[in-house]
This record gives C-alpha cells, structure tokens and sequence, in this order.
C-alpha cells in the first residue's frame, strides 16, 4: 500500500512494542520518527521479543535516563506504582513535548494524560494503520482477530468484538 | 480468604524469589500480593475501556 509520509515523534513504552512484535506488525510504529525510548525499555522489551528492536523500519532513539524524574512525575509515579520503563518513558515526554507517549499500561496512561501529554496504545495504533495507509481495513481486521491468541495484550473478548464491528461498519467490510 | 494456585513463567519466578532471598519481601505470597492489589489498583474495568474507546476514535479518525 502506498503510505502517507508524516513523519511525529514519539516516545513508547515496552508494551505496545511488544504487542505489535507479537503480531508481527512493528512497521505500524516505522513513521513515528524518531520512536524515542529509554534504556530501561529497551532492557525489558529485549528480554521478552529478543529481535523486536532490531526492525529495519523503525528509526529508534535509545536514551539512557541519568537525572531522576522531576516532582510531579515522581509523586505520580509513586501513586500509581509505575515501574522504571514507565517512569522512564514519562521522563523522555517531558523532554519532548510534541510527541505522543505510546503505552499500554492503564496506569501509565493515567500518568501520562495527567501530566497533558497524548497517550495512545496499540489497538489505535492497529487501527490508525487503516487511515495513514499502511494495512487495508481487512487486514485490520486480520489482525484485531489474532490479538487474544497470539498476544499477551489483555482484551475484554466482548469489547474487542465492538470494535471489529465497527471497523466492519465502518469501511464496509463483508465477514 | 481464597487459595490460588498458578503457574509462573521460570524467569518470572526467578525474579520474585531474588526479591525474597534478598530480604525485600517476607515469602513468594506476599510478592503476589502486592503486585496484585497495585495491578487492580489501577486497572479499573471501566477506565480501561474508556481508554479503548479513545484509542479507536483516534486510530480511526484521529488527526495524528
């Protein structure tokens, strides 16, 4: 398909990465330009999709986090647990304002939207596919049917069947 | 109170039982615990499905 080229940054978490890694779909994430994470991120997506970061695609922007978070981010994080790659991830959108923070964790999320940032996971990042060209709407599809037995993304079954309705509904798509 | 019994992916077991043997926790259970009542702390049902609902208006429709 022919892809859209705007290219906006953005910082991720592990799991979106490893969710998409999962579907084999990491190229959805290839037009955030740079896809910034931290060292912390990198550690912890490696340990469970070994080959995930090394896709030809993604223009990847590793930093390594040496200041601590600043207040703010620290009591947020300390209020709904957040873990290094998250506290981590936090820190780099704070360096990078206009980008979108990419993450899966409900509380990560909560943090991240807190603090005014964009927050999105990976079922809008599947589905945003469909609309910057990259998959058709029945390969959207495609995928949104492997995500509970090929991924470790927790999906309420009946929830996941509304949104296959509405893509269907949507682009007119025939089962 | 109610017994679970599960199983634990090798690394993952690893992982707690170094927290135990370096004295940060006082046995595997109260790990489990712990991490269960923080996961369930922040993972309210309905909240989850709010964010969704906002990632599919913003997959399908969103401007970025």
């Amino acid at each position: 398909m022919e892809k859209t080229d705007n290219k906006r940054m953005a910082v991720c978490d592990a799991g979106p990465i490893i969710h998409l890694d999962e579907l084999d779909s990491l190229d959805l994430i290839s037009d955030f330009h740079p896809l910034i994470i931290p060292k912390s991120v990198q550690i912890e997506v490696t340990k469970h999709r070994q080959n995930a970061l090394h896709h030809p695609g993604i223009f990847l922007k590793v930093i390594d986090i040496i200041s601590p978070p600043e207040p703010r981010l620290l009591i947020l994080s300390k209020a709904f647990s957040l873990d290094k790659g998250e506290i981590e991830s936090l820190s780099l959108i704070q360096e990078n304002q206009d980008a979108i923070f990419l993450t899966d964790d409900a509380a990560a999320r909560i943090a991240g939207e807190e603090l005014g940032y964009k927050v999105h996971g990976t079922i809008g990042i599947i589905l945003r596919a469909i609309r910057k060209k990259m998959r058709t709407p029945k390969d959207v599809l495609e995928l949104l049917n492997r995500i509970p037995k090929e991924t470790t993304l927790f999906l309420r079954p009946a929830l996941l069947e509304k949104i296959i309705q509405k893509v269907e509904k949507e682009y007119y798509v025939k089962k | 109170m109610k017994a679970i019994s599960t199983e634990l992916p090798d690394q993952l077991y690893l992982e707690v039982k170094s927290l135990v043997d370096k004295g940060w926790f006082k046995n595997e259970d109260d790990i489990i615990l712990e991490a269960l009542r923080r996961f369930l702390d922040t993972h309210k049902v309905e909240l989850m499905e709010k964010f969704i609902s906002e990632d599919v208006e913003w997959g399908l429709h969103g401007k970025d």
